[in-house]
């Protein structure tokens, strides 16, 4: 569903992406996991279009995002690692821009349903002012969802919410994924990560450190022990002794 | 236009509309709005009532109204060419950029949106000018004069726009300072050659078609835009709508990546810093709000931090330039205008820069950034640093005194030398021992105490009731309109009579040493009784100073923020 083939992201001096290619499949829960600076925004944002890449090239299904950047961007939902609401929108009229921006009044999912199954109904004529960090975080992934993408990009999509609003959320994306979407993360919280998703890919310096599955990650490292988690390989792999950002996998 | 965005921006004013409604339940926004309102209808409602059609100073200034409106023109085409290109032209907000560029919609979607999202402001800016403007013109009706304003507005934004992603196309290819200087310095050039020949202080002869090459589009522009739009009714309205057309036509053309826009370039420039900050080895990056000299402030160098925020602001945003822009161009028109009455050179740059040294006090200050209420929003950091509120005030306002002092006596300076060398100051004034020395002396102890009382009179007014005063337009976004206008004439009122108390003892005191003690020090006695008046004056700015600092001990973090 998406595919992407040496994607690089130059700023000025700085290379931000360095020829990054990977594949996430229908159904599929990718984890993009890196130390801070790594390239995991740059990544998402070149993903979902809102800056162009310098060299590269992306795939959302059909259509490349150079080419067919409007039917490309149809398919996507995207969460900012910051929260990014209009001031003067209240959660519903929020969820009805998005419906209004996707075009899908008809076939999308219900506000109020979601905004029920995200307890946010007491809040829907609230402004996101009047919003706690965490309500504004679900605000934000309620409209990612409404228009039910058929790729999913969310950068950071736990951070500040609560125990419940995690596991909730984690039910929600692991659902959206059953109904054959993709749904790519990034998250620092490696723990959660890894009971989530069914492939992880690790980058380092705009470069891709390692990409599988858990288990083909931990078969690809026969010096850590047989069970190690995802933390474990994170840091193996990103320490000083594998910085030479090689391809391990 | 996309059915979402007009949507999201008809929801949008609405619910400004509406917030701005509901917190007039406050007395800290009813009061100010109150005022604003107030004062505006005793200013603008007489004048709509006793509009004569007959004093139509528009069509009297005709001539006029077109130099000066290609001037204008040709000044905020070259400010976006030079200033606004950092943006693109095409500014969106983060939250705007991070959703609507991972939407669906072209890029004349959001051309359009951009264009169409600037109109609920333009509507009641042209409201507004209209009603200062209805007496001194002769339209037709009031709706005639709001729909010419908003059509004149509407061009300038076009064209401006036009002229910044004009600019931005070409730095995708070239992108040097002599390129961009070029149009400002090609267009100030055209605008000295255009002067009256009698106007130039020695004999030049002017070739004709030297500034009108470069005039004419501009008059052209003007003249069939502009002054077409003021002049002919509808058939002017027309001509202005064709060229918002083109206008709007080009913003489309013009291939400019949406890369150079806000978001991005607002990360670049935040990496910038950061690295800078990371380079200094004195602090860890930080957000984009609070980068600048909290983190280095934690450091202890809280002098070097203050001045490294300062100069950061003022580079960020280009004040520096438009400011001199701005008193260059009144110098040049002023001072050829003087020459033209055979005033001596010198002259006229003194008579200049004794205003500008004077209300330096006044004018530097908000330069420097001085409205420290902006700190407040980092308060909560400020309050674990080891540093006493006392030293932290003084240290703020201190470092803003001392900047603004030193510009002040530099410009004492040359006014002294240049009065000494040309000798022109009445005979009176020496009699009153007025000299050259005497001014010097006394604008040297006087000016630099007079600047640290306005910045501890304004500032502590902003930290005694952070809700209720102002000290300059967009500090508070979301805080404007008439609501701000009466938080401003509140503010006004109050560091007027706040800085009139203060200057009672000193003022009688100097007039008191001036009058008992004129004889034992004879020419001398004026910088005697400045001195004595600054002394007190000073007294009275530190006691203040002091319970001021008091106040950041006692604020609690967001009581800055007012809505």
């Amino acid at each position: 569903m998406i595919k992407i083939e040496g994607l690089s992201k130059i700023y000025a001096e700085t290379i931000a992406v360095d020829g990054l290619s990977f594949q996430v499949n229908e159904g599929e829960i990718l984890g993009l996991v890196g130390p801070n600076g790594a390239g995991k925004t740059t990544t998402m944002r070149c993903i979902t279009g809102i800056i162009p890449a310098t060299s590269g090239e992306i795939h959302v299904g059909p259509y490349s995002i150079k080419d067919h950047a409007l039917e490309a961007k149809q398919q996507m939902a995207f969460v900012p690692a910051e929260v990014r609401l209009f001031d003067h929108l209240t959660v519903r009229e929020h969820l009805l821009f998005f419906q209004r921006l996707y075009s899908t009044q008809e076939s999308g999912l219900s506000p109020d349903g979601l905004l029920d199954e995200l307890s946010l109904t007491e809040k829907k004529h609230q402004l996101p002012g009047a919003l706690s960090r965490g309500m504004k975080q679900k605000l934000m992934i309620a409209c990612a969802l409404i228009h039910m993408p058929k790729v999913l990009i969310m950068d950071e999509p736990f951070t500040g919410l609560d125990p419940h609003a995690i596991r909730l959320m984690r039910t929600l994306l692991e659902a959206h994924a059953r109904t054959g979407a993709v749904v790519v993360i990034s998250s620092h919280l490696l723990g959660m990560v890894e009971g989530l998703v069914s492939k992880v890919l690790i980058i380092q310096h705009g470069r891709r450190v390692a990409y599988g599955s858990l288990a083909e990650l931990q078969d690809g490292m026969p010096e850590l022990r047989a069970d190690a988690g995802l933390e474990e390989i994170f840091i193996e792999l990103t320490s000083g002794i594998r910085q030479n950002g090689e391809q391990v996998l | 236009m996309n059915r979402a965005l007009f949507y999201l921006i008809i929801r949008s004013s609405l619910g400004a509309i509406r917030i701005r409604l509901s917190r007039l339940k406050q007395p800290k926004y009813l009061f100010p709005a109150l005022i604003g309102l107030l004062y505006f209808g005793s200013i603008f409602v007489p004048r709509l009532l006793k509009a004569d059609p007959a004093l139509d100073v528009v069509a009297a200034l005709h001539e006029k109204f077109i130099t000066m409106a290609s001037f204008g023109l040709g000044f905020v085409l070259c400010y976006s060419w030079t200033f606004d290109p950092q943006r693109g032209g095409l500014s969106f907000s983060e939250t705007e950029a991070e959703i609507l560029f991972a939407a669906p919609l072209s890029r004349q979607e959001l051309v359009r949106y951009h264009l169409l999202r600037s109109q609920p402001p333009l509507i009641f800016s042209s409201l507004l000018l209209s009603l200062i403007f209805a007496s001194i013109t002769a339209a037709p009706s009031f709706l005639f004069l709001i729909l010419t304003f908003f059509l004149a507005m509407n061009l300038l934004r076009c064209m401006s726009l036009v002229s910044a992603l004009a600019w931005g196309a070409v730095r995708g290819k070239w992108n040097h300072w002599p390129l961009r200087l070029s149009p400002p310095l090609v267009f100030l050039f055209s605008m000295v050659l255009s002067l009256p020949a009698h106007w130039y202080p020695f004999s030049f002869s002017v070739p004709s078609w030297l500034p009108e090459s470069v005039l004419l589009p501009l008059h052209m522009i003007v003249a069939s835009g502009f002054s077409a739009t003021f002049m002919l009714a509808w058939p002017g309205w027309i001509v202005s709508i064709v060229w918002i057309g083109c206008c709007y036509v080009a913003c489309i053309r013009l291939d400019v990546v949406f890369e150079e826009n806000t978001l991005a370039h607002a990360k670049r420039r935040m990496a910038q810093q950061q690295r800078r900050i990371q380079a200094e080895g004195v602090a860890k990056p930080q957000k984009e709000r609070t980068r600048t000299w909290p983190p280095l402030a934690a450091s202890g160098s809280l002098w070097r931090a203050w001045m490294w925020k300062n100069l950061t602001w003022i580079k960020r945003t280009g004040r520096i330039g438009t400011f001199a822009i701005i008193f260059a161009s009144i110098g040049l028109i002023w001072g050829y205008a003087v020459i033209s009455e055979n005033v001596a050179v010198e002259m006229v740059l003194a008579m200049m820069l004794t205003p500008f040294c004077l209300i330096a006090s006044f004018l530097m200050p908000p330069i420097l950034r001085v409205d420290f209420r902006s700190d407040l929003e980092n308060l909560e950091l400020i309050k674990t640093f080891p540093i006493s509120s006392r030293e932290l005030f003084f240290s703020l306002a201190g470092l803003t005194t001392a900047i603004t002092a030193a510009f002040q006596i530099v410009l004492l300076t040359l006014i002294t030398v240049i009065l000494y060398r040309t000798g022109s100051l009445p005979t009176e004034f020496e009699a009153w021992g007025l000299g050259p020395l005497n001014l010097f002396l006394c604008g040297f102890v006087l000016l630099p105490v007079l600047t640290g009382t306005v910045v501890v009179i304004e500032n502590g007014l902003i930290l005694w009731l952070p809700a209720w005063f102002a000290l300059k337009a967009g500090q508070n976004q979301g805080h404007n309109g008439i609501e701000y206008m009466g938080r401003g004439i509140i503010s006004i009122l109050a560091r007027t009579l706040g800085l009139a108390l203060l200057l009672l003892i000193p003022g009688l005191t100097t007039a008191l040493v001036l009058f008992f003690f004129h004889d034992p020090f004879g020419r001398y006695s004026l910088p005697v009784a400045a001195t004595v008046g600054a002394c007190l004056l000073a007294v009275e700015t530190i006691l203040i100073a002091g319970n001021v600092g008091g106040l950041y001990e006692r604020l609690e973090p967001g009581s800055a923020e007012l809505s």
